[in-house]
């Protein structure tokens, strides 16, 4: 299994998606960060922000992407607030999901399976090498974005507050975590459907909330039903992705079980499928 | 006696309702170059994903090196194939492609890389990606492919479609070297009948997912060796006379046809003497049978 691994680490870095997709988040990360300040400044267009997260708030299902970084009373930023409200806003899992359709079909769709498929031993195998690819990817996105957000900060010339290190670990590592499983769940999709365009439109739903929205519908039925206070958003990693910040310590254990039953449920299932059913 | 590194038992394989591969009985002995005919269709493809580990079969069983059921996973690193066309990351040069399944394989070594391009006739291509690649480079890269690992069984699918003509003949050379040198075992699928007769040991001849009839290259020689054939109005007649002459290698393959494969010079005599016992001779000549129309009189409806 480790040399699956070597092989799926060395094409993934040789993918030209790889070094694209990063190379455009950084860029754009760059640039949001370091204009968001002015953005802020402009009253008008503050005004309108303020009015659109107000509408947010009320609105029963969102449809979109949402990412803002809230401000300090004295102008400052939160460290992790600055990190965090992209992955909130499921921009980072919109692109781990994106590279994670590509990367995982890419041997089924050009027949490179079929040099290897069959001399595997356990296909399980093939999963566990696809998911490892996958943390390495997220782990890199993540320094990247940490790495691209320093730089529009500086850019921008903002004020940067520290948080506390514990803190900036536990919010990094469980949203590290949370994007890990996303990927995976994209990754098993692509696994079993084989289709580089519904998986991808699967990503973009999950990412850009469309499936908020039938997470609600099935909310009102289940509240009919007797469960008062449903909210299946709140049990999936997308939901738990947009909700884990720098004050979310009391949902800490139960966001790290969601994480480990999806993980679990999505790698088996895909495994499983991968075993019973031809590769070609 | 005679080892078989492959045994296929009544394998068969389902789509839907439709059979693509019927129950078969395939014996592939240790060292030979197995060719597989067939038409379209007629379930090769299937079989050979079936034996490369990329597609269970419905119902049957076949063993691999002696080991067959859940012991098969021992011995699939064994066997390598190159299934259809060659499954190649487009995007990345003939090195990488070779360089990824050398790391699944836990190979190291950059020479091993280079030999194998060199191997193919590719020693020369570069950084170019296999996107642009020609079908014929494509197909050596596949080629090559199959050949990481030094495998004990390559399963080879149509492997020269798309070559040139000294493609052809430099591919044949390399599979009839590796397979005495090496002695790698060769299971090879072609409509270039003619191609395959140049390298196969044996055939197995398939038509409508079932496999008509398994012979070796000396048997197929003999069946498609000279003989006289005689067009006469009562074969069953016939055939007494030809016993009469002492003739015993004949066969009547249809209801006036009879081939006679011995005492070939004795054409105007055999002639003479169904003439004399009364029988209405349209034709009789010396003849041979080409490999190919052996072939579709033996998969004919």
């Amino acid at each position: 299994m480790l040399n699956m691994i070597r092989m799926e680490l060395y094409r993934m870095v040789r993918m030209k998606s790889f070094w694209v997709i990063l190379f455009i988040v950084a860029v754009i990360n760059v640039i949001t960060v370091s204009l968001d300040d002015a953005m802020m400044s402009d009253p008008e267009l503050r005004q309108a922000i303020e009015a659109a997260e107000s509408q947010k708030d009320n609105a029963a299902a969102n449809i979109g992407m949402s990412i803002s970084m809230k401000q300090n009373e004295d102008g400052s930023y939160s460290f992790l607030e600055t990190i965090t409200s992209a992955a909130k806003g499921m921009l980072v899992a919109l692109f781990i999901g994106i590279f994670t359709v590509i990367f995982a079909t890419a041997d089924f769709n050009t027949g490179y399976i079929k040099n290897y498929g069959g001399a595997v031993k356990h296909r399980w195998h093939m999963v566990c090498a696809k998911a490892t690819a996958v943390i390495v990817y997220t782990a890199l996105f993540f320094a990247m974005f940490i790495l691209s957000t320093s730089l529009g900060v500086y850019i921008g010339g903002h004020k940067i507050v520290m948080d506390p290190a514990g803190k900036i670990v536990e919010v990094l590592c469980i949203q590290g975590l949370l994007h890990v499983v996303f990927g995976w769940i994209i990754m098993s999709i692509c696994l079993i459907i084989r289709s580089n365009l519904i998986s991808m439109i699967i990503t973009c739903c999950i990412s850009l909330h469309v499936f908020a929205a039938l997470y609600e519908l099935a909310d009102k039925g289940l509240k009919k039903l007797g469960w008062k206070d449903a909210s299946i958003l709140k049990y999936t990693v997308s939901g738990r992705i947009m909700q884990y910040g720098i004050d979310s310590r009391e949902i800490l254990g139960s966001t790290v079980v969601v994480a480990v039953i999806f993980a679990v449920v999505f790698c088996l299932g895909s495994s499983l499928w991968l075993t019973k059913k031809d590769l070609v | 006696m005679s080892e078989y590194i492959l045994q296929t038992h009544e394998l068969r394989k389902v789509f839907g309702k439709q059979a693509a591969v019927d129950g078969i009985d395939l014996k592939v002995e240790r060292g030979a170059i197995y060719g597989l005919i067939g038409k379209n269709g007629a379930g090769k493809t299937t079989t050979l994903k079936m034996i490369g580990g990329l597609s269970a079969p419905t119902s049957g069983s076949f063993s691999l090196f002696g080991k067959s059921g859940a012991e098969l996973a021992e011995v699939r690193g064994r066997v390598s194939c190159l299934i259809e066309d060659p499954g190649l990351f487009g995007n990345l040069t003939a090195y990488d492609n070779l360089k990824a399944k050398c790391l699944c394989y836990g190979i190291k070594g950059d020479d091993y890389i280079k030999k194998m391009l060199e191997l193919v006739g590719l020693g020369e291509v570069g950084k170019k990606k296999a996107k642009h690649f020609s079908l014929g480079m494509r197909q050596r890269l596949g080629i090559a492919l199959a050949m990481v690992g030094e495998p004990d069984l390559l399963v080879l699918d149509e492997p020269i479609n798309g070559l040139d003509p000294e493609g052809i003949v430099e591919i044949r050379d390399m599979l009839t070297r590796i397979s005495k040198e090496k002695g790698i075992t060769i299971l090879i699928s072609s409509h270039i009948l003619e191609e395959l007769s140049k390298v196969a040991t044996h055939y197995g001849i398939m038509s409508k997912g079932r496999l008509v009839e398994q012979l070796t290259a000396e048997e197929l020689a003999d069946r498609c060796s000279l003989r006289i054939e005689a067009v006469v109005d009562r074969p069953e007649q016939a055939c007494t006379v030809l016993d009469g002459l002492g003739i015993s290698n004949y066969k009547v393959v249809d209801k006036e046809t009879i081939y006679i494969s011995e005492r070939l010079e004795d054409v105007a005599y055999i002639n003479r003497e169904l003439n004399k016992a009364g029988l209405l001779i349209s034709k009789i000549a010396v003849n041979n049978e080409s490999l190919e129309s052996y072939f579709l009189n033996t998969t004919a409806d």
